[in-house]
Formats: C-alpha cells, sequence, structure tokens
C-alpha cells in the first residue's frame, strides 16, 4: 500500500524531473534577458526590424502627430492577421485626424503627448502597455497591433484580432437530433464566447496560459469557482505549466501530454465538439481545456460512464435515453467481442450453438480453406482498410465505398469461397455497432482490443474470452484518471452516481452533483415535484356547469 | 476523489469476502452435504455457515486490536516469535494449497465442459498468471474488481435456474431432522469448510477503511452467500432427491445441463455457466494468492509484495498438479478441510485466550 503510494510519486517525480532537465539543458530561446523599450523608438524598432527581419508579411507604419507633425509614433502589425478596418478607423484615424481636432492645452500635449495618446486618441476597445519587447513581439505576432512613441519608454498594444476563420458549423463527429448545432473552431476566443452562452455565472472562470515554446499558444482553463474541486485545478494547472514543448498543434498534444497513463489504449479525458457537452461538464464540477487552433475541447476528469454519454440523452426524455444508453453499452460488447464469440463457439463449442444453425455453418464453412479464426482476421482487417480510405476519399465517393463497398466485397469473398456468409455478417454487425459508441477516442480504443480478443478466442475459446475480458477489467480498475477511478461508479458503488450511467434517471433524481468528483458545492436542483393542479379541475367542472 | 489512500472501504469488503468464499466449491457442495446430512442439506448449509459467521467474527475481533497489523505480526506478540513464525508458514502454505484446490477442480470442470482437447495445464497456467497480473496491483484493485464480477456471475446463475422449479419435488427434503446429532455435527464441520476464503481477513485487515461498519458488512457477506448456496441446493436436491445428487460429481452443472430455454440462441447452457464462473473461481484463486504473498512478504520484511508474485505461480502449479485424478483431488481436499479445523476454529480460541492471559500488557501496547 505505502510502496505503491511511493511507486506513484516516484512516478510523478520522475515525470517533472524530466521537465525541469530539459529546461536547463537546450533552452536557448529563453535564457537570454528580454529586453526593455527603450524612448529612442529607433532603437526599438531597429530591435523589431532585426528580430522579425525575413518576414514580408510584417508592416511598418509611421505617423506624425501633433500640431507640427513633431511626434513620430510607429504602428507594427502583421498582414493578414489583424482586421484592416480596427487600424484604419480606430486608431489611425483618430491619430491623425482626431487628435489635431481635439486641442487638449499645450502644456498638457508638451508634458504628456503618451497619455494624450492612450488615453484619449485611441477609440479601439482593448489597449494595454508593456515595457518587455520580446512580449511585445509576440503581442505582434498573434495578431495585436503595436504602437510605439518617440521618447517614451513603453509600447501600446491594441487588441486589433481579426483573420479568415471557419464560421461556426455544426459539429462533424457529435450529431444530434435533438440540441443545438453549434460546434466550436479554431478560434480560441470563438469557443470560449460559445460556452460562455451556456453558463452567465461570475464564478465560471476561464483562465488562460501560453504552452509551447515557440508556437505560444493559447490554452483556456474553463471552470466553476465555487463548484470544482481545488486540489484537481491545481493538479492540471501543474501539468499545463510542466509542458515543455516546441509547439502545441491540436488538443491531442495537451491531452498525450499531461495524461497519467499513456499505455492505456483508453482515453483519460473526453474530447468534444460541443459546446453544450462542455457547459454541462464544467457545471458537474469538471474541468475543460480549450485550445487554441483546435476546435477539440478537453474535459478532466472522465470515466468509462462518461464516454457513453451523449448529449441527447439529456434534452429527451429518461425513457428513451435509457433504453438508449443500455443499447449503447451492448453495443460496445458487440463490437469488442463479436468476432471473438463466432470463432470461439465455431472452433471450440459448436455444441453451444442452436442445432439449426450449427448444421447451417457447417454446410457454409464447408468450401473455406481457412479456419474460423483466419476468417475472421481477414475480413477484419479488410474492413479496417476500408474504413482508413474512406476517411481520405472526397465526401460523394466516401459515403459508398464505407458501406456499399463494404458488402459488396463481402459478397464476393463469399462467393470467391474465402470467407463465409455468417463472417460477413459478424463484422457488419460489429462494425455498426462499434460507430455507435459516442465518444471515438472510445470507439478506437475498442477497436483496437478486439483483436486482441479474437487472438484470446482463437487459442483458449469461450475460456479466453473470458481471460480476455478480466484482464482488460484488471486494468481499467487500476486505471486513474486524475485521481478518479475510471469504473466509478461501478467500483465504490454510489448508488446516486448510478443513476446517470446505465440508465439515465428522470431529471428529479439529478438533485445531487457527481458524488465521485467530490465537489465543494453538492446540490444542484432544488426538488423538482410538479405540484397537482387542483385549479385546472375545479375550471372544467365550471364549464360543464355552463354548459348546462 | 483524489483522497484514494489504497484502502479497501466496507462495502467492497463485504464483496470480496463474498466472491472470494465463492469459489469452485460451489460446485460439489450439495453432493457432500447430501452425503453428510442426507434430505436434511439446507438445515446444514445454514448451521454450517452461521458457525463459519461465528468465527469470521472471532477472526475479525481479534484482528481488530492489532489495527495496523497482518498475522504474521500480531501471532508474534501474541504468541512467541518462533511459534508465530512456524504459524505463519502454516498459514501461507494453507492459502496456497487452497488456491491450488480452486485451480485444479475448476481446471477438470473447463476441461471437461468447456474446452475438451486443451491441456489442463494450459488452462492453469493461464488463469495464474492473469491472477498474478492482478495480484501485482494489491488488494484494492482485486476488490473492485469483485465489485464489477459480483453481478456478473451471480445474476445470471440464479437466472438460468429459474426454469428448473418445475422439476422440484418438494417431498424430496423429507424428512426433516431425523438424523443423529452427531451426524448432524459432522456435516456442519464438513460444510464450514465450504466457507473457506475468509481467512483472508487475518492478513488482510491493515487494508480496510474502518467505518464501524464491520459487523454489518460481515454479516451481510456471510448472510448473501449462505443464501446463495441454500438457493442452489435446494434446486439440486429438489430435482435429484439426496440420494442422487450425493453421487454426482458436479450437481449443479447437471441441473443446468437439464434446463433447456426453447429458443434461446445458446444451447449448452452449462458451457456458458462454466465460462462465467472463470470469474467466480479467479476471484477466488487471486484473493488467495494475494494473501499468500503478502504473509509471504512480511514474514521475509520484503520491501513490495509484487517481487513474491511471480516466484509463488511454479508453487501453486505444482501443488495443483500433485493430484492424479478428480478422485485424488477431492480426497486431498478431505486432507485440507483438516487444516481449515484448525485454521478457523482452533486458533483463533488460542489467539483469544493468549489476549486475555496477557491481558494488561495488550493494553498497555495500546496506549503507546
Amino acid at each position: 500500500m505505502l510502496a505503491k503510494g511511493v511507486f506513484l510519486l516516484g512516478l510523478f517525480n520522475k515525470l517533472f524531473k524530466n521537465n525541469k532537465n530539459n529546461k536547463n539543458s537546450n533552452d536557448e530561446y529563453k535564457d537570454v534577458e528580454s529586453p526593455k523599450v527603450k524612448e529612442n523608438i529607433e532603437e526599438n524598432i531597429k530591435y523589431i526590424k532585426d528580430m522579425l527581419k525575413d518576414s514580408d508579411d510584417i508592416i511598418y507604419r509611421e505617423i506624425w502627430v501633433g500640431e507640427e507633425f513633431q511626434h513620430k509614433l510607429e504602428l507594427v502589425f502583421v498582414d493578414g492577421l489583424v482586421d484592416k478596418n480596427i487600424i484604419n478607423e480606430h486608431v489611425m484615424h483618430s491619430l491623425m485626424l482626431d487628435t489635431r481636432q481635439a486641442k487638449p492645452s499645450i502644456e498638457e500635449i508638451k508634458k504628456n503627448i503618451y497619455e494624450v495618446i492612450k488615453k484619449a486618441a485611441i477609440t479601439g476597445g482593448d489597449i494595454k502597455e508593456i515595457d518587455d519587447l520580446d512580449k511585445c513581439i509576440t503581442s505582434i505576432l498573434s495578431g495585436d497591433t503595436a504602437l510605439f512613441l518617440d521618447g517614451h519608454p513603453k509600447v501600446v498594444i491594441i487588441s486589433s484580432r481579426g483573420w479568415q476563420m471557419r464560421s461556426v458549423t455544426p459539429p462533424e463527429t457529435e450529431m444530434v437530433v435533438r440540441g443545438a448545432r453549434e460546434g466550436f473552431t479554431e478560434t480560441l476566443r470563438v469557443n470560449t464566447a460559445l460556452v460562455r452562452r451556456w453558463i452567465r455565472d461570475p464564478k465560471f472562470k476561464i483562465k488562460q496560459m501560453q504552452i509551447g515554446k515557440r508556437s505560444k499558444t493559447d490554452v483556456a482553463l474553463l471552470y466553476i469557482d465555487d463548484i470544482v474541486n481545488k486540489d484537481l485545478l491545481s493538479l492540471i494547472k501543474e501539468r499545463l505549466q510542466q509542458i515543455d514543448i516546441d509547439g502545441i498543434l491540436e488538443s491531442g498534444y495537451v491531452e498525450q501530454l499531461i495524461e497519467e497513463d499513456w499505455h492505456s489504449p483508453f482515453p483519460q479525458m473526453l474530447n468534444t465538439e460541443r459546446p453544450d457537452k462542455v457547459a454541462a461538464s464544467v457545471l458537474e464540477g469538471r474541468i475543460a481545456i480549450l485550445i487554441d487552433n483546435s476546435p477539440f475541447a478537453l474535459i478532466i476528469p472522465t470515466t468509462l460512464a462518461t464516454l457513453f454519454q451523449s448529449p441527447e440523452d439529456y434534452f429527451e426524455r429518461w425513457m428513451i435515453s435509457s433504453l438508449l444508453r443500455i443499447l449503447r453499452f451492448t453495443a460496445a460488447i458487440i463490437a469488442l467481442a463479436g468476432p471473438s464469440i463466432y470463432i470461439a463457439f465455431t472452433s471450440y463449442h459448436p455444441g453451444m450453438i442452436p442445432t439449426k444453425l450449427a448444421l447451417y455453418i457447417a454446410a457454409t464453412r464447408q468450401g473455406v480453406p481457412f479456419p474460423a479464426f483466419m476468417e475472421a482476421l481477414i475480413m477484419e482487417a479488410t474492413f479496417e482498410l476500408l474504413r482508413e480510405a474512406g476517411i481520405r476519399l472526397p465526401v460523394p465517393i466516401g459515403q459508398t465505398i464505407g458501406i456499399v463497398g463494404g458488402l459488396i466485397i463481402g459478397q464476393a469473398a463469399v462467393m470467391a469461397g474465402i470467407v463465409s456468409p455468417l463472417m460477413v455478417i459478424v463484422v457488419a454487425v460489429t462494425a455498426v455497432s462499434s460507430f455507435s459508441i459516442p465518444s471515438y477516442s472510445a470507439a478506437i480504443a475498442f477497436r483496437l482490443l478486439r483483436f486482441a480478443f479474437m487472438l484470446f478466442a482463437a487459442v483458449l475459446g469461450l475460456y479466453g474470452i473470458m481471460l480476455g475480458f478480466i484482464l482488460m477489467l484488471t486494468h481499467l480498475v487500476v486505471l486513474k484518471s486524475f485521481g478518479l477511478p475510471y469504473l466509478s461508479p461501478f467500483v465504490e458503488v454510489n448508488l446516486s452516481d448510478l443513476a446517470d450511467t446505465l440508465i439515465r434517471a428522470p431529471l428529479m433524481m439529478f438533485k445531487r452533483r457527481p458524488a465521485t468528483l467530490d465537489t465543494q458545492n453538492k446540490k444542484r436542483m432544488k426538488d423538482l415535484r410538479p405540484e397537482k393542479i387542483e385549479s385546472m379541475e375545479i375550471d372544467r367542472r365550471d364549464n360543464n356547469d355552463k354548459k348546462q | 476523489m483524489i483522497k484514494n489512500n489504497d484502502k479497501i472501504s466496507e462495502n467492497q469488503l463485504s464483496i470480496l469476502l463474498f466472491t472470494t468464499m465463492l469459489g469452485a466449491g460451489i460446485l460439489s457442495l450439495p453432493s457432500d452435504v447430501t452425503k453428510a446430512a442426507g434430505p436434511n442439506g439446507l438445515i446444514v448449509i445454514l448451521l454450517g455457515g452461521i458457525l463459519a459467521l461465528i468465527f469470521a467474527r472471532f477472526i475479525c475481533r481479534i484482528a481488530s486490536i492489532f489495527p495496523t497489523e497482518t498475522f504474521v505480526e500480531y501471532s508474534a506478540k501474541l504468541m512467541t516469535k518462533p511459534v508465530s513464525v512456524i504459524l505463519s508458514i502454516f498459514l501461507v502454505a494453507y492459502f496456497l494449497i487452497f488456491c491450488s484446490l480452486n485451480l485444479r477442480i475448476f481446471g477438470e470442470v473447463a476441461k471437461s465442459y468447456l474446452l475438451n482437447s486443451t491441456p489442463i495445464e494450459v488452462i492453469m497456467i493461464t488463469l495464474l498468471f492473469t491472477s498474478g497480473y492482478i495480484v501485482r496491483y494489491g488488494i484494492e484493485p482485486i476488490a473492485r474488481l469483485s465489485e464489477i464480477l459480483f453481478p456478473i456471475m451471480v445474476i445470471p446463475t440464479m437466472i438460468i435456474l429459474l426454469p428448473a422449479i418445475t422439476d422440484i419435488d418438494l417431498s424430496n427434503f423429507l424428512p426433516i431432522l431425523r438424523i443423529s446429532p452427531l451426524k448432524l455435527l459432522k456435516g456442519i464441520l464438513l460444510t464450514a469448510y465450504s466457507f473457506v476464503g475468509f481467512e483472508i481477513l487475518y492478513v488482510i485487515f491493515p487494508y480496510i477503511q474502518l467505518e464501524n461498519k464491520l459487523k454489518k458488512s460481515i454479516n451481510i457477506s456471510f448472510f448473501s452467500i449462505i443464501f446463495f448456496y441454500i438457493y442452489v441446493t435446494f434446486y439440486t436436491m429438489g430435482i435429484f432427491g439426496y440420494k442422487e445428487t450425493s453421487v454426482q460429481l458436479w450437481p449443479l452443472l447437471t441441473v443446468i445441463k437439464s434446463i433447456n430455454f426453447p429458443g434461446f440462441f445458446i444451447e449448452n447452457l452449462e458451457s456458458l455457466i462454466m465460462g462465467i464462473w472463470t470469474f467466480a473461481v479467479f476471484t477466488s484463486i487471486s484473493a488467495f494468492h494475494y494473501a499468500a504473498t503478502l504473509s509471504l512478504s512480511k514474514l521475509i520484511k520484503a520491501r513490495e509484495h509484487t517481487y513474491l508474485v511471480i516466484p509463488l505461480i511454479p508453487i501453486i502449479y505444482f501443488l495443483a498438479l500433485i493430484p492424479d485424478s478428480i478422485v485424488e483431488v477431492y480426497k486431498y481436499a478431505s486432507y485440507a478441510s483438516i487444516l481449515t479445523l484448525f485454521f478457523v476454529i482452533i486458533l483463533p480460541i488460542l489467539m483469544f485466550i493468549a489476549i486475555k492471559l496477557r491481558g494488561k500488557g495488550m493494553k498497555n501496547n495500546e496506549e503507546n
């Protein structure tokens, strides 16, 4: 027990130590002391031009303001990242034309043209001032505009981001019949705004940080301050700050860098394209991570049960949602063990198959040269190839190749005598089942394990499948997602949490937040019992009297 | 949530005890019981279970005086060190023997009903290595796994037996209690042997998160398993009668063989049940394996028990290969039941006496 704790601590330490070593050894980029903004505008501009030389999309615009054009200002921005409107209307127009009309007194101008410009001249919304040239360069490269003033040791950063982005479209990987049709885009600010539309609580916090030495990707942590478990929050912040990598290209990078068990095929955090899923998780007490340039948000922590939940379950009523949930669990088992059961029953336990079917299988398998395992392997491998190919083909062809192609190839294979017809059906049903799992990452895990189960079934039949289940369950039982056992609430059984996993209990039973998350604020809903409306009966009686 | 401390809760303890006791013994339980006590099988199971419960509570009482120590350590305090060392070695051997018994019986059944042409050695080795995989992680994963496997193995078995209700002849349970008390007593002691499994309490006590519900959880666990045994024996004795049941090797499987769900998509239900039963045997084996590993590691003062998991596997394997046939297996099982007598009944009494004798000395230790 103690030893296990020590072992885990050792693992943590190893993770942290590695990162620290990396920081010390090859850190040419950050160790140099970042220069401060000088008073002479020419020196500042020279530094920036030096750092950003050979980048022809950076624009340097000189302006002179004042009654006799005696003060020199310079704007630096990146063409393509900025909204030209803001620069033209709000910055340059205000600075060049309006200052001449504003007429502050001559003493004020002589004393502090900078304050005048900063406070009165720029009509844009979001400005701040910094004195660090490297931070200034990072801002310029993120799409802000830098305004240098000759004779002043500070630079004004004006927010002017406006680049071409994909409009908000329905999420492609998580369609629902009933529910919002907005999905995340690749711009962080748009995504955070989408989530804010669901939660208007001042305690809902969006904390940003930059990760990635060269990409300096904006990463936002979303949580509700008085619900979330503080230990979890600090753990995640620590893990994020420990990331030491050149560039973060997608949320998948962050996921793989902060997860605890990278051996496991199972995802330890949920990824989603839907803002309503993010909002719902945050309200439960989980933490969401949004990453710039990625439409996939990460939700921490997660359990196996959440991988089977779809937002639609909550928008529809409980009976149908419960049945659909049970269907999904069954689908997962079929996706996992479908071909293995076929192999086990035909090779080892033909007595267990109903007699008529057994005779039919014997008849159809007579011409097949391969044993059941090879047959299954061939069909499964072909199907995986078809699936992978279908992703890369353009949409019109891709759809048809997937389903029709699979069936036609299967039929042709049957006629060629390579596989038996029952095998084609088993593979088709397995594939369809694996598509019904809401989370794509979980579906991939089951696809992978399916082959391991096939191997077990081929060697040891039904007993092998049972051993395979035991091994998989052992792994799941030990797996933890940021301290939360992966199989909660089946393990450490908590009846109130179970109401949301195998079935979806009526909303009235969701009065408390999931107990396993150990949140600060436990209650989420008041007693919701619709009161009997007695007045309606009285009205009807009155109407009847009136009729008579 | 992040407060995980490698301890099992008391709910998990009751499920763990249930699944550990429910091993390969249940297959032959009805025949043992009817051989000893004729038509009074059900009563004997009930009384045997209550006897086992009393002694389980006894062990608990003793262990709770030393809540952070396993048997190896507190027996050294109660009896002298050399005696304790010998007793601990016997305890390790005890766990290993029962582990291998379960393994061998399961191997025989699996070979007969599931995998006819696979060598029994393969079946046993694979199960042992799977057990080794989970034992390396400690008691908490074993308890969690039991929690998950518990409904999967119990509920299908109980449901599958239901159609056989039409064949039950209640006159098979008569005459009641027309049996000499001595024979009844022998029967009770024999059934207490079917409840083997709770001795792991000797060693896992330090890993239980005590919340003052210990007695209740042990009661629940024992009464559940008594109920389950009675349920199964009720069906076997009701359908076959006590004379027939006593001559069969695995009456439970014979009953399931006779059940036929018309139109169901699986025909030989007993193979399915054997597949599901793998879980029950697995939980027993891994619990015993863990108890043996833990005791041995405390005995030789190893830092972690994980080093000893793999070395014990060949020992269990060879112990399981000692009997030559199923007949010899049950012969050895009856010898092993004598060991049970010692560890479950005699040893707790001795230790209790030792506690009383050293009464004041123990109290001083507790205050420290």
